[in-house]
């Protein structure tokens, strides 16, 4: 369930304009067509998901948000500023974490954080790094030198630089590759967090059941394009299979006939899979006319069911 | 400009390369002292001067560090910490210009190792030894600043190169190469236009003669102005994905 949504109210964030907005966005790499004309909008204070399959064009996309790479047609804005590789206003109140953390390896977990938080002039630094080092968990070992820290810790490092001061944006590629489940689910919290906090989090990342439950928006990308885009419960297709076990299934088969919506009716041995009406009032309908469901299990299309359908080669089949 | 050159400081500061490499020099130059002192004197019955054995080795020890800032700085592009700083809004001109201005007392430093040790020999009971005349302490800062100055060039190829390749290797490699093998082997083959090198116009600097030194002052600066201009252009162009 999303819970991104910002306490700011929505009327100042839709004054301040969107966090990030991207118009016709093009990269090409000699023949390769790395992104093609890409457009979208992330509201402030909305965790959006951006989705696709490797090589999509994700981190390409992200290296154009955060001035790392030209592009070769279109213009990004960040927080309302145009973002130019070589003008760094933009970013200043960008937190990122793309791939693999950034870090020096020879130094500490809290020198690494230092030397970031070094670059913002007028900024207390020591503060803002015990509070980065704080939310990740790594307050207690933030002496150890990063090159010895494991895959998860090096992860929330990057994830505390990410978040040092306070970032009014939050790109995110990956951010819990090579976690395990416990981390996977601090980071989740945590983003969760961010959010309420009203910082806009721009999440790619390919857990796409992660994404479901923690953003308000998606876009999916594919070779290069956008493919779809919106709000989570409005890209996934409404029609709900409905299982059910019943003592007659062929009677509450033709009892069905009598109410709305119901679409497909198919009868399994003892089972009974009805598509077209959510499981709730079908059980309160069933139940009502002298049918009551030993076994009732419900299958809605998920976020990785759409993602496989709009991403599938053409022509290739996909299981939901 | 200024919290990037602080923060570039520290990060070569905190390494032991630095202080490591400022040892070896020192150590260096304190066995090649002891070695002359304990040699029979040459024929010509003049001792090499501090200075003359000092300079040669501070200058070794700067174009070592050169290639080892290089190497550092193609070092963060495969950490990516290159483009984590840019990311945070540092940009490009200046993270590349704070990397030059940083080394620059690490070059003193190592510069000056040989040559205080040298001048310590001076000042000892080995004066008999090592021809102390030249070297005072005047003349030794005055041949640190030179000796400095003229690793200039090495250290923007160094940054060049790492620029260019993304890569840790090749500052080492284009420095030593250069240092090594080119200069050395064009002196010999075509002094005329050896003499316009880099080591050359350091000898020049230093010790005087050759196109003489406001020339090969001029000539290094244009040097290292070219490279380090050359390195930014080619840094502001690049993508930097991951």
């Amino acid at each position: 369930m999303p819970t991104g949504v910002s306490q700011e109210p929505l009327a100042a964030r839709l004054e301040q304009g969107p966090a990030l907005r991207v118009e016709g966005l093009t990269k090409r790499f000699g023949d390769i067509l790395a992104v093609d004309d890409l457009t979208l909008e992330v509201a402030r204070g909305t965790v959006y998901g951006f989705l696709g399959p490797n090589g999509a064009g994700k981190t390409t996309t992200i290296g154009m948000l955060l001035g790392l790479v030209h592009p070769t047609r279109g213009r990004a804005e960040v927080l309302g500023r145009a973002v130019t590789p070589g003008d760094p206003r933009a970013l200043r109140r960008v937190g990122a974490l793309v791939g693999a953390p950034a870090l020096l390896p020879s130094f500490s977990a809290r020198r690494n954080l230092q030397l970031l938080a070094g670059l913002v002039p007028d900024h207390d630094g020591h503060a803002a790094v015990d509070a980065a080092l704080e939310r990740v968990g790594l307050a207690e070992v933030a002496h150890r030198r990063a090159g010895a820290f494991s895959t998860g810790m090096k992860q929330r490092l990057g994830l505390a630089m990410a978040l040092l001061e306070e970032p009014q944006l939050l790109v995110l590629d990956e951010p819990t590759s090579g976690m395990d489940a416990a981390g996977r689910r601090e980071v989740k919290n945590l983003l969760r967090s961010v959010a309420a906090r009203g910082t806009t989090v721009f999440l790619s990342s390919h857990l796409l059941h992660e994404v479901e439950q923690v953003c308000d928006e998606v876009a999916v990308l594919d070779r290069g394009r956008l493919v779809t885009a919106g709000p989570v419960g409005t890209l996934l297709p409404n029609a709900t299979s409905v299982r059910l076990r019943l003592d007659d299934p062929g009677a509450a088969a033709g009892a069905l006939a009598a109410l709305d919506g119901v679409e497909r009716v198919t009868e399994n041995g003892a089972y009974l899979e009805v598509e077209g009406v959510d499981p709730q009032r079908l059980v309160a309908f069933l139940a009502g006319v002298g049918h009551v469901p030993s076994e009732v299990t419900s299958g809605r299309p998920d976020l990785e069911t759409l993602f496989l359908q709009l991403t599938a080669p053409a022509g290739e089949a996909v299981a939901a | 400009m200024i919290a990037l050159t602080s923060a570039e400081l520290g990060k070569l500061f905190r390494r032991s390369m630095v202080w490591r490499l400022a040892l070896v020099m020192g150590a260096v130059m304190a066995g090649l002292a002891v070695a002359v002192a304990l040699s029979a004197p040459p024929e010509s019955g003049v001792r090499p001067s501090a200075l003359e054995l000092a300079v040669p080795i501070g200058l070794i020890g700067c174009q070592v560090l050169a290639a080892l800032a290089g190497a550092a700085m193609g070092q963060e592009y495969q950490w990516r910490t290159l483009p984590l700083w840019l990311a945070r809004g540092a940009r490009r001109g200046p993270l590349l210009a704070a990397r030059f201005v940083a080394a620059l007392p690490a070059l003193v430093l190592v510069a000056a190792v040989p040559l205080t040790v040298g001048l310590a020999f001076s000042l000892g009971d080995l004066e008999a030894a090592l021809r102390a005349s030249h070297l005072t302490v005047p003349t030794l800062w005055l041949a640190v600043v030179a000796t400095v100055f003229a690793a200039l060039p090495y250290l923007a190829l160094a940054l060049g190169l790492a620029v260019l390749r993304r890569s840790a290797v090749a500052p080492v490699v284009g420095v030593l190469l250069l240092a090594l093998l080119v200069e050395p082997v064009v002196g010999q083959l075509a002094p005329r236009l050896g003499a316009y090198l880099p080591a050359a116009l350091a000898a020049n600097l230093v010790a005087g003669g050759g196109p003489g030194r406001l020339l090969a002052a001029s000539l290094i600066l244009v040097y290292s102005a070219v490279l380090v201009a050359a390195a930014v252009t080619l840094f502001r162009s690049q993508d930097l994905t991951g």
